[in-house]
């Protein structure tokens, strides 16, 4: 306790030295006047007095260094110099100051960055309280699988358990909303058991949220919604809370609204007690939909929990022979099972990435701080010599080091922040859960505290080693020219140089393919995303459209409604819009039987109404397009399809037969191809073979609306749902999109790792060319004094330039080769699919070599104009 | 001058001020360093030295100071003891009692 007293007291001493120092100066002029005045009194003379008075002290000085000593640390307030000293010289030294800065902010702003979405999707955890209390509990079958609980399993779960306070089912399912006078919409619905946002948590925005109760038998039916619904839907209103409505047609009440993005790992609309689930009595043990979550009680460790699921589990596997044979019941940590872990292989990969940019950034501030220490060495030496130890210097320099990482840290976070915003920019609002975070927290800061510290040790600690071991006699005899790289130190450079330029040529060559594959749009796409087309889904569920003639009949009178509508030019359906899915079929062409039935292949198949091809803007290359009269005898094909399985290209009156995927007892359905569309894909970046059958031919339940509008409408949405709602109140219209928002979230993946590759290979040319700048101003301070002497004999500007430029460009080169042998290797290693250009081809290369030498020139300036403008009288004085 | 065997024995002058401010109440520097020499009757106390002394007690809390204004008026700075002081001063006196009568045992068994 006094320790730490004492300790705190010498702490605060160091910024109140100047104002103690006085107070103490005060104290003993009292006190020496107070002895003069002793002294006067007993009858000495004034003279003798004083005289008297200081030999009694013993020592103005010595008092006063005894008691400075014992003040402060002496360490604190050396690093306060230090840092005092380290910030004045940085000052003065702008351009090196910025440019380390700048090297280091990239470094470790796109390191952070790659941390901050690795922690995202591994170490964040879900914002439930208490989290690693929380177990997510699963079943297991015969072969691994997971499953989630079935209804008996859960409640027999709850009955059982002594582990769990609360123990929690939820399960997903689209529910349709409507009853409340509004055109009826479909939801994310989440049916969860009563306590379940007790157990969890979460934030209830307004009303309440589900309870117990609610679940008891002849309770009334209530709902709680999103705060998206509830803004959406009613406003924000609170005239919402007792709002009557019907869930997929049973009449309830909403009670609350909820904050969706908190509580469940589960994104919804609209919160449903879980007996309001239909069918849910009928379910058997068999139907395993239930997703459980439970709470561990007080004083229960997670391990007894765990243990106490597993028994229950070989429990029921004994009870219910029939339906559990090899089924275990599995409890892991809830934030286990909804993140991924951070030592797979992808994640590794990112953290290896990142400590590579880290690295080499590091290590190209290493580079600017040994030209800047060998001009330094003279003052390095002249500081030794007065007697600073070798520590003391390491020190200066190490703390150099660390106000150059801080600031560079520091922007190193606002070039991350940047840089994830960006990032989240490019993936559609829900292509993400949203537990997926990419705002800083403790950990990422801690990151990049790290990050910070490493290059430290990098860039400084090494360069401050080696200065320090610089000979002070040497050093000061030579006149300062002493303590530069040597041999050794500048093949380390050029090894170092080529590393860089390397790796910034095996991503640039990336995103120069990537560019020259940027070939115009296909035909094909060209038609989806000109003029407005708009998509949307209907779900034909319920008892209204059981069977098929119900469903064509809803169809026809859609279509014929839609397409009354002003300003439609055209409408049609399909099974899945382009770029939303299609469903896999065996097929067999007529006179080219499949050897083996397992053997037999396989295509895409998408079920389109009439004039599906005129609507989607995309003409047939051959033949003509479905009509609803053709029933099953006719299908149309795409040209993937008859690349693939038709080589001759004689397509037209070919026979088809088509049969649903393996497993069906249905027999093959023999067609005719009638048409040849161009590939329109339906997954993104898929060019696979499809067959179009007609929906007449099998109605199926879903089914995507197209129409095609003359003129942009921001109403169509609207204008559609009217149409739908005017048929069916109780039919939901919904993800009502046009085409080209369609393909934009579709494609945000590949549009992703495209835009990372460009900002990457931005960022290692940047180090790169650095580098070069570092290593070529450096040179010229070094021969600074050659220079001088060859300007003095006569040497022209143009020749200085040369000198300068033969090292610079003979590094460059080096890195061109190594770059090019990268460019190589990597493309033996990772397979570049189908892409028709190559990486490693002379356009590319050249390409490349041009970007970088061009740039690398440019960087190249400021040390040649160095070198140019010279005095050759100071040069050769120089030192 | 005082000869040299009557110097401050080592460790005990912080002993001497907290004993001093315990005995006499709120001093300045001079005063203590009077009092000292008064008390204990020509030791050679460089007074200089009471400073670090000092400093080194309030640091650990033991005593502590303020402004005020000496007998011929001048700003002096007065140290007077805490409650910790207080506590140390009775710790550190047994202590060095007890020492003292064992040291003395030991001297005279010995003759």
């Amino acid at each position: 306790m006094t320790r730490l007293r004492v300790l705190l007291s010498r702490l605060l001493e160091s910024p109140l030295r100047r104002w103690r120092d006085s107070r103490l100066d005060e104290e003993i002029q009292t006190h020496i006047e107070l002895l003069t005045d002793e002294f006067l009194s007993r009858g000495m003379s004034p003279a003798d007095a004083a005289r008297e008075a200081r030999r009694a002290f013993g020592g103005v000085d010595r008092t006063r260094l005894a008691v400075r000593d014992q003040r402060g640390l002496p360490l604190v307030d050396t690093i306060v110099q230090d840092l005092r000293f380290a910030i004045r010289l940085l000052h003065r030294d702008r351009t090196f100051a910025a440019t380390a800065v700048l090297v280091l902010a990239l470094g470790i702003g796109v390191n952070n960055m790659l941390f901050a979405i690795l922690n995202a999707h591994t170490l964040r955890g879900l914002p439930i309280h208490d989290a690693a209390r929380v177990a997510h509990i699963s079943t297991l079958d015969d072969r691994s699988r997971e499953h989630g609980l079935s209804y008996a399993e859960f409640r027999a779960l709850r009955e059982a358990s002594a582990g769990f306070s609360a123990l929690v089912a939820v399960t997903e399912q689209p529910v349709v909303l409507s009853g409340d006078g509004q055109a009826a919409d479909r939801l994310g619905g989440l049916f969860v058991s009563g306590d379940a946002f007790a157990a969890v948590g979460g934030r209830v925005v307004t009303g309440r949220a589900l309870n117990p109760s609610d679940e008891r038998p002849g309770a009334p039916a209530v709902a709680i919604i999103a705060t998206e619904t509830w803004m959406t839907r009613y406003g924000g209103r609170e005239s919402a809370l007792g709002q009557a409505i019907a869930v997929n047609g049973i009449p309830a009440t909403i009670v609350g609204v909820f904050d969706e993005r908190s509580g469940f790992p589960a994104t919804a609309g609209i919160w449903v007690p879980l007996p309001h689930l239909a069918n849910l009595a009928a379910q058997t043990g068999a139907d395993r939909t239930l997703r459980v979550f439970g709470r561990l009680a007080d004083g229960v460790s997670f391990e007894e929990g765990a243990a106490e699921v597993d028994v229950f589990g070989a429990r029921l596997a004994r009870a219910h022979a029939e339906t559990n044979r090899g089924v275990r019941v599995r409890a892991v940590p809830i934030n286990e099972r909804y993140f991924g872990r951070w030592n797979d292989t992808v994640w590794l990969a990112f953290m290896a990435a990142g400590t590579l940019v880290v690295l080499i950034s590091a290590a190209n501030v290493a580079n600017l701080m040994l030209g800047r220490t060998s001009r330094r060495a003279r003052e390095i030496a002249i500081r030794s010599s007065l007697g600073a130890g070798r520590l003391r210097v390491v020190r200066q320099l190490l703390i150099e080091g660390c106000v150059l990482a801080a600031i560079g840290g520091a922007a190193g976070l606002g070039l991350a922040a940047a840089g994830l915003r960006l990032f989240r920019s490019a993936i559609p609002e829900n292509a993400l859960p949203y537990w997926v975070n990419y705002a800083p927290d403790a950990r990422v800061i801690a990151a990049l505290v790290t990050a910070s510290l490493l290059t430290v040790l990098v860039f400084a600690l090494l360069p401050a080693v080696y200065a320090s071991r610089t000979s002070i006699s040497g050093v000061l005899k030579d006149g300062g020219r002493s303590g530069t790289a040597g041999g050794g130190a500048r093949r380390w450079t050029t090894a170092f140089l080529a590393a860089e330029f390397a790796l910034a040529i095996v991503l640039m060559a990336q995103v120069a393919v990537s560019l020259r594959q940027l070939d115009p749009p296909r035909a094909a796409e060209l038609g989806l995303t000109q003029g407005q087309l708009v998509t949307a889904s209907l779900t034909l569920a319920g008892d209204r459209y059981r069977s098929p003639q119900q469903r064509l009949e809803l169809v026809r009178i859609l279509r014929e409604r839609v397409g009354a509508i002003a300003g439609v030019s055209t409408t049609s359906v399909a099974s899945a819009a382009p770029m939303l899915g299609r469903t896999e079929v065996r097929i067999e062409i007529a006179g080219r039987p499949a050897a083996d039935a397992k053997e037999q292949p396989t295509a895409g198949s998408v079920a389109i109404g009439p004039s599906y091809f005129e609507t989607l803007g995309v003409p047939l290359l051959r033949g003509r397009e479905l009509a609803d009269a053709d029933g099953s005898a006719a299908v149309v094909v795409n040209e993937a399809f008859v690349e693939k399985f038709l080589a001759d290209g004689h397509a037209i009156a070919q026979r088809l037969a088509v049969a649903p995927a393996a497993g069906s007892p249905q027999q093959p359905v023999w067609a005719t191809i009638v048409g040849v569309a161009p590939t329109i894909p339906q997954r993104p970046g898929a060019q696979e073979p499809i067959v179009y059958t007609t929906y007449e031919s099998a109605p199926a339940a879903t089914l995507a609306l197209l129409v095609r509008m003359r003129a942009a409408s921001d109403r169509v949405g609207a204008t559609l749902k009217d149409a739908v709602y005017a048929i069916d109140p109780d039919l939901p219209l919904y993800r009502v999109q046009s085409m080209n928002e369609l393909i934009w979230q579709a494609r945000w993946n590949g549009r992703i790792s495209r835009q990372m590759i460009y900002a990457l290979s931005l960022i290692a040319m940047a180090l790169a060319v650095i580098g070069l700048y570092a290593v070529t101003m450096h040179a010229v301070a070094q021969r600074t004094q050659e220079i001088g002497v060859r300007m003095a004999l006569g040497a022209r500007p143009r020749q200085i330039v040369a000198l300068v430029g033969r090292r610079a460009s003979g590094q460059l080169g080096f890195g061109l080769a190594a770059g090019a042998i990268c460019t190589r290797l990597w493309e033996g290693f990772i397979p570049s699919g189908d892409a028709t250009i190559r990486a490693t081809d002379p356009t590319t290369m050249a390409l490349v070599a041009a970007t970088l030498i061009v740039v690398s020139a440019a960087a190249c300036i400021a040390p040649v104009r160095r070198a140019v403008r010279l005095d050759p009288v100071q040069a050769i004085r120089h030192e | 001058m005082a000869p040299a065997d009557s110097e401050v024995p080592y460790g005990t002058l912080d002993l001497m001020v907290l004993k001093t401010l315990a005995a006499m109440g709120p001093l300045h520097g001079y005063g203590v360093a009077r009092r000292i020499e008064q008390v204990t009757g020509g030791l050679a106390l460089n007074q200089g030295t009471i400073y670090p002394a000092l400093l080194r007690l309030e640091q650990k809390g033991w005593i502590k100071s303020e402004w005020g204004t000496s007998d011929n008026n001048r700003r002096a700075r007065f140290y007077s003891i805490t409650a910790a002081g207080r506590k140390q001063l009775a710790a550190e006196t047994a202590l060095w009692t007890r020492t003292v009568s064992m040291v003395k045992r030991l001297l005279e068994s010995e003759s």
